[in-house]
């Protein structure tokens, strides 16, 4: 958990991110870090987490939650945790539809099932721990790459926001992780991305410097928030270095290694 | 302008407001609902968007009717409510039983569900045959509508912008005093097509205030100096003058200008030639750069 980012995103560490809908993009740098300190803020605060990983192996989280002082097994077994292994579900689904037979593979199917596992998952652990749970996928853009169509991955996210609004009282909290297609050009990817800003109650854009790789500030940081109807959402941007367990924030130039 | 549309003191049929991801369009929505929920009978708001849940927190929704058509949108859990594969008149007429003398107004948030869901040409026909063809069974004095324009192609908003009547583009404000810019499209029933833009802010009742309209003559400025490049700018080579360089030109004698030295020179070196020295009058207008500026070829 970064306490920087924290004060970035102006929550206090002990706060509970309920009826969050949070969208994290990244082009031309990794933002994955910040999936990392969503999962482990909503641990500390003693938040069940329903993480749906579609680009990493459970041991690969688990050793950098570990950088973090929590141990992802141990929260597995408390029954804080629930790992959903997305690629290897979608494997699945689709091996068991193409044993059917001849039929090609319905992409509405296979999200249907996920959605079905996150779904019962989430459930799960509001019954076990008494209170709303996190939803993370990290990454959401793989969806696309896999080749679903653009609405199909968009209906899928908009019943991922559903799930976490369904009870009346306390709101879930929804993360979701995504390319926002700047980079490379690709239409879905940002309209995908488009629709996530239009729905997202936060979001945080990481991109690389526009004057290309540089030792002391890996990138940039830009948080919007996007609560109010009334007001537009002031957008809060910062450059930033990542060392192995933390992160420095600072002013677009004001750098240490460049002051 | 956009203050007398949400009034209901300018009329039109179909209000399209259309916004991006950057500057929503959710709140100037919430201004028009509040203001129709006093001039009409019942005002019917149909959701498909997930945020516009939003709606309901913020505004009083007492006079109102809400259609949750965003809880199962493709209606994958099988529940009876609203979803974007039922058709939306039928499904309006079914729910309420509404008789002549009435009048209504019908909210859409957001239209970009329908169109990815089903399609443009259906979503324009629904809103046309709600604004027009009273199909409800009474008056509907105006259809809003919200387009997250950024999540489709160019083609399908201009289409939905053609079955509008009044198209308001949401964008960012010119100055800083204002928390919202629009640009107004507006056609008038007589004909008249009006096109504005202009600055507002929205207080926290969703009141649109302090409306300011842009000038033109300041946006083309505006446009005019960020086009403004020189192009002889980090050149190579040298385009212009400096002042010792311009004196040096004026100095240069060209060959058929009349010259007393020349002149003699000239004379005392040729015998039996004719020779032609050109002597400008007083009036004339001589250009150096074009010594042939006066013939006519």
């Amino acid at each position: 958990m970064f306490l920087e980012i924290n004060n970035l995103i102006d929550v206090k560490q002990t706060e509970r991110l309920n009826g969050w809908f949070a969208g994290i993009s990244e082009s031309s740098v990794e933002g994955s870090f910040l999936v990392h300190h969503f999962l482990s803020h909503s641990l500390k605060t003693s938040t069940p987490v329903c993480f749906v990983a579609l680009s990493q192996s459970f041991g690969h989280y688990n050793a950098i939650s570990q950088k973090f002082g929590t141990n992802l097994t141990t929260q597995k077994e408390t029954n804080k945790l629930v790992f959903v292994e997305g690629l290897k579900l979608l494997g699945n689904t689709c091996c068991k539809d193409c044993d059917k037979g001849d039929n090609p593979i319905d992409d509405k199917s296979v999200l249907t099932n996920l959605l079905q596992s996150i779904s019962t998952s989430y459930k799960e652990l509001k019954e076990k721990n008494g209170c709303s749970p996190t939803i993370i996928i990290d990454n959401i853009s793989v969806l696309t790459i896999l080749g679903f169509d653009t609405r199909d991955v968009i209906t899928f996210c908009h019943y991922l926001h559903e799930l976490i609004h369904e009870d009346i009282g306390e709101k879930g909290c929804l993360v979701l992780y995504a390319s926002n297609g700047k980079q490379n050009g690709d239409d879905q990817m940002k309209i995908l991305w488009n629709w996530m800003c239009h729905n997202c109650t936060v979001t945080m854009e990481v991109c690389g410097l526009a004057t290309g790789y540089c030792k002391d500030v890996h990138g940039e940081i830009a948080v919007k928030h996007r609560h109010s109807l009334t007001k537009p959402g002031k957008e809060r941007r910062m450059q930033y270095k990542l060392t192995d367990k933390n992160i420095v924030l600072f002013a677009a130039g004001m750098s240490s290694a460049v002051l | 302008m956009i203050g007398d549309l949400a009034k209901g003191q300018d009329k039109s049929n179909i209000v399209l407001i259309e916004d991006s991801s950057d500057y929503l369009g959710r709140g100037v929505l919430c201004s028009f609902i509040s203001s129709l929920a006093e001039r009409v009978d019942e005002v019917h708001i149909v959701c498909y968007d997930g945020r516009s849940r939003d709606i309901k927190s913020h505004i009083d929704v007492s006079r109102c009717k809400i259609y949750d058509g965003h809880s199962d949108i493709l209606n994958w859990n099988n529940t009876p409510s609203l979803n974007a594969t039922i058709d939306l008149i039928p499904f309006l007429i079914e729910k309420n039983n509404i008789h002549g003398n009435k009048k209504i107004a019908v909210v859409i948030d957001s239209l970009s569900q329908l169109i990815l869901y089903r399609s443009a040409s259906y979503t324009c026909q629904v809103i046309h045959k709600l604004a027009y063809t009273q199909c409800l069974g009474c008056e509907v004095e105006q259809v809003v509508c919200l387009l997250h324009e950024d999540l489709h192609d160019h083609m399908t908003s201009s289409l939905v912008e053609h079955t509008a009547s009044t198209i308001i583009k949401m964008k960012k404000p010119s100055t800083d005093q204002h928390t919202h810019g629009c640009d107004v499209f507006h056609k008038k029933i007589s004909g008249k097509i009006t096109q504005i833009s202009e600055n507002f802010s929205l207080t926290d009742n969703f009141e649109i205030k302090d409306v300011k309209e842009v000038s033109t003559v300041i946006s083309l400025q505006s446009s005019a100096d960020d086009s403004q490049v020189d192009p002889a700018a980090n050149l190579t080579f040298n385009l212009t003058l400096t002042d010792k360089e311009k004196k040096a030109r004026s100095q240069v004698k060209l060959p058929y200008t009349y010259d007393q030295q020349r002149q003699e020179d000239t004379l005392s070196k040729s015998v039996g030639e004719g020779k032609i020295f050109y002597q400008p009058d007083e009036i004339d207008d001589f250009d150096e750069e074009d010594p042939d500026d006066d013939l006519d070829i």
